[in-house]
């Protein structure tokens, strides 16, 4: 279905296509197989090649186009316990008509000598193809049988006439070989003659095996160029291209509650939809709770959430955030919290990203929770964590769904193991919880520090966990930098003091230039005091001058009016004499 | 392998003493490519000159009845199916006198030829 909507994206068709009905393999392919020519896979033996050719072949049977299984390795009836291993029952279709096994096993009493043609086994499945209207072949291991032509040259002039027969028959076809060592690589014959090469590959990576699909080369297509990872499930292979060539995240779009209001203020009004959104923190800063407060404020307003547990079950969460006033337990029941809880060693990456897929199909949520993404790595190191993650991220943005995803770091603030996967640039805000320690307590601090498209405060409040859940106190922030329970109340009590201790400074201050002021008028009106003193002493001198002067001159008079008298008869005998 | 060829050499050596038709033969060609043609040429011979009367040949051309290959799980051309005693032997490719000899079971010097 998802092939269809891709193949009509290609206005222009190039080449046609035949549908291999494997789970997300025709999306990488394009539209699937070019039809009516060969295909061809390669693979070390265990890597899935016969299961995706048997796989094409059944899917093909049951979707009208019938088809003929030739294989030089496995017998009919093993072929046909595998395929009901996977649910697939191939003698209904043998009886039907919609398939016919044709073992080319070569019996070991068999002697070989020289070279030989392969047109018995072609002229066979001409006429059988006639008489069952069969439209793909697949020839398991080919390879097996021109082992037997020991001159290159035979092997060369075989492939030449299968190339030149196969392009006549109007089937689909696919071709399985192993890859082999050697002078003469058959491999490049195949390569060659096939229209499309896919390559299979089982690897163990740190003691878990991961299977990866690549395709190769598709002459007049395009078609997805990465390793893709796959599984081989329990009803046949199914791989999860990043859906696309190219992106399509899901605009943000809106922001809802944490259920935390001043956390929601500190995001600067909530987390935005379909956003991915980390949070951080040592092991017990309470992240598992944080992210169950959201989900529990996402479920209360009607919407779905995918809880994907790496490292507690289920029951374990409920019960450990029940004691701090969150309640799960309804939702679940409801439906609308759906848990997948895994070690993440019980299988590879690509198994895990199915089970999230397909629960994500099956419950259609909003909001995804990944707990924790440090588990990951156990999926089998870092690059398997890697591509799970980025997988599982580009997936959900494209479904519009909001992420959020844990990481338990261990390390100091300064070496922040944030996204340490490498993921970091799908990380659009990330909130980080940590312990600050001092005075005899440990206290839990809250910070956002990094918020795409939003305005944050990127203060460190304190956090507590009380019986109604997460709260959030207000920021302290001092000289001293953040503080947090005893320590903020301590110096908060001290900034209070110093306060009052200023206040008490300026007041004295303002006494003391009112009494400065109040000296200096007094100093003033005494020195008003002794000018007017000296002034009056001075005035009283200058009227006893004037009195004794006025005396003076009162008694002056007097004495010349004696001398007037007494001039005439004493004086002039003394002048005479002179 | 080897085993089987000693086998086959015994049983057939008694066989052709006891006189019964102890080769029955069929050869499986593709047309006339060369291969095919040569195998033909080199089992009539064979058989003419070793088996004579005890052989009983059929050369069936898998374009005109794949049935009869498909029957017995003949992929390949040519192939030599010698049943005996309701079990089939195969030899395949372009087999050559002595090649022939020594799945059959016979040896040069048994019809005097040295």
């Amino acid at each position: 279905m998802k092939a269809r909507k891709f193949s009509m994206k290609n206005k222009r068709k190039l080449l046609e296509k035949a549908l291999t009905h494997i789970s997300g393999l025709d999306i990488i392919l394009d539209g699937g197989l070019p039809k009516d020519r060969a295909s061809l896979v390669v693979g070390a033996p265990g890597s899935g090649k016969t299961n995706l050719a048997l796989e094409f072949l059944y899917r093909g049977a049951m979707n009208g186009e019938p088809g003929i299984f030739l294989g030089f390795e496995e017998s009919a009836t093993s072929l046909r316990q595998n395929a009901w291993s996977f649910g697939w029952d191939l003698e209904a279709l043998e009886k039907g008509n919609k398939l016919f096994i044709l073992e080319g096993r070569i019996n070991p009493e068999t002697i070989v000598s020289g070279k030989f043609s392969l047109k018995p086994l072609l002229s066979i499945i001409s006429h059988k193809a006639q008489e069952m209207k069969a439209k793909r072949l697949v020839i398991d291991a080919l390879d097996v049988l021109l082992q037997l032509l020991e001159e290159p040259f035979a092997v060369r002039s075989e492939l030449h006439y299968l190339n030149h027969w196969l392009s006549q028959q109007g089937l689909t076809t696919v071709l399985t070989l192993k890859p082999r060592d050697g002078q003469f690589r058959l491999q490049d014959f195949f390569y060659s003659m096939a229209d499309c090469v896919i390559q299979l590959d089982a690897r163990v990576l740190n003691q878990v095996s991961t299977r990866r699909l690549r395709v190769v080369k598709y002459r007049g297509s395009d078609f997805g160029r990465n390793e893709y990872p796959f599984v081989i499930s329990s009803s046949g292979i199914k791989t999860i291209p990043i859906t696309s060539i190219e992106l399509q995240h899901k605009p943000f779009s809106g922001r809802f509650s944490t259920g935390i209001e001043r956390l929601d203020r500190l995001l600067d009004g909530g987390i935005y939809r379909a956003s991915c959104t980390l949070i951080a923190g040592e092991p017990g800063t309470g992240k598992t709770l944080l992210t169950t407060t959201i989900m529990q404020e996402a479920c209360r307003r009607g919407e779905k959430a995918v809880y994907v547990s790496f490292e507690e079950s289920d029951q374990a969460i409920i019960n450990n955030v029940r004691s701090a006033g969150i309640n799960l337990e309804p939702y679940v029941k409801s439906g609308r919290l759906h848990f997948i809880t895994a070690m993440p060693e019980a299988t590879g990456a690509e198994e895990h990203l199915l089970n999230l897929m397909e629960a994500v199909e099956k419950v259609n949520p909003q909001h995804v929770v990944i707990d924790a993404i440090s588990a990951c790595a156990r999926m089998g190191g870092t690059q398997a964590a890697y591509e799970y993650l980025m997988r599982a991220l580009n997936l959900l943005k494209e479904k519009g769904i909001t992420i959020l995803l844990i990481n338990q770091t261990s390390g100091s603030r300064e070496q922040l193991e944030l996204s340490g996967i490498g993921i970091s640039s799908m990380i659009d805000t990330v909130i980080f919880l940590s312990y600050v320690h001092g005075e005899g307590e440990t206290n839990r601090t809250i910070q956002v520090l990094k918020s795409r498209g939003s305005a944050h405060s990127n203060q460190i409040r304190e956090c507590l966990i009380t019986d109604d859940g997460i709260e959030i106190m207000d920021a302290y922030v001092g000289e001293a930098g953040v503080l947090t329970g005893t320590a903020r109340k301590i110096q908060e009590a001290q900034d209070r003091l110093a306060q009052l201790r200023q206040e008490a400074l300026v007041r004295s201050k303002e006494l003391e230039l009112a009494r400065m002021k109040a000296v200096r008028e007094a100093e003033m009106k005494k020195l008003q005091a002794e000018i007017e003193n000296l002034n009056a002493e001075l005035n009283t001198l200058k009227m006893e001058q004037q009195i004794s002067l006025e005396e003076r001159t009162k008694r002056r008079s007097v004495r010349e009016y004696d001398k007037n008298r007494m001039k005439q008869p004493t004086l002039r005998p003394k002048t005479k004499k002179k | 392998m080897k085993k089987g060829k000693a086998e086959g050499r015994n049983t057939a050596q008694e066989m052709v003493r006891s006189k019964i038709k102890p080769y029955q033969l069929r050869l499986y060609i593709a047309g006339n490519e060369s291969n095919s043609k040569k195998a033909v040429s080199i089992l009539e011979e064979i058989s003419q000159k070793y088996l004579g009367s005890n052989c009983e040949l059929k050369i069936i051309d898998v374009f005109r009845d794949y049935q009869a290959a498909l029957k017995d799980g003949v992929l390949v051309a040519p192939t030599l199916v010698w049943v005996r005693k309701g079990t089939p032997a195969f030899l395949i490719g372009n087999f050559d006198r002595q090649k022939l000899l020594d799945f059959l079971g016979l040896t040069e010097t048994a019809g005097g030829e040295k």
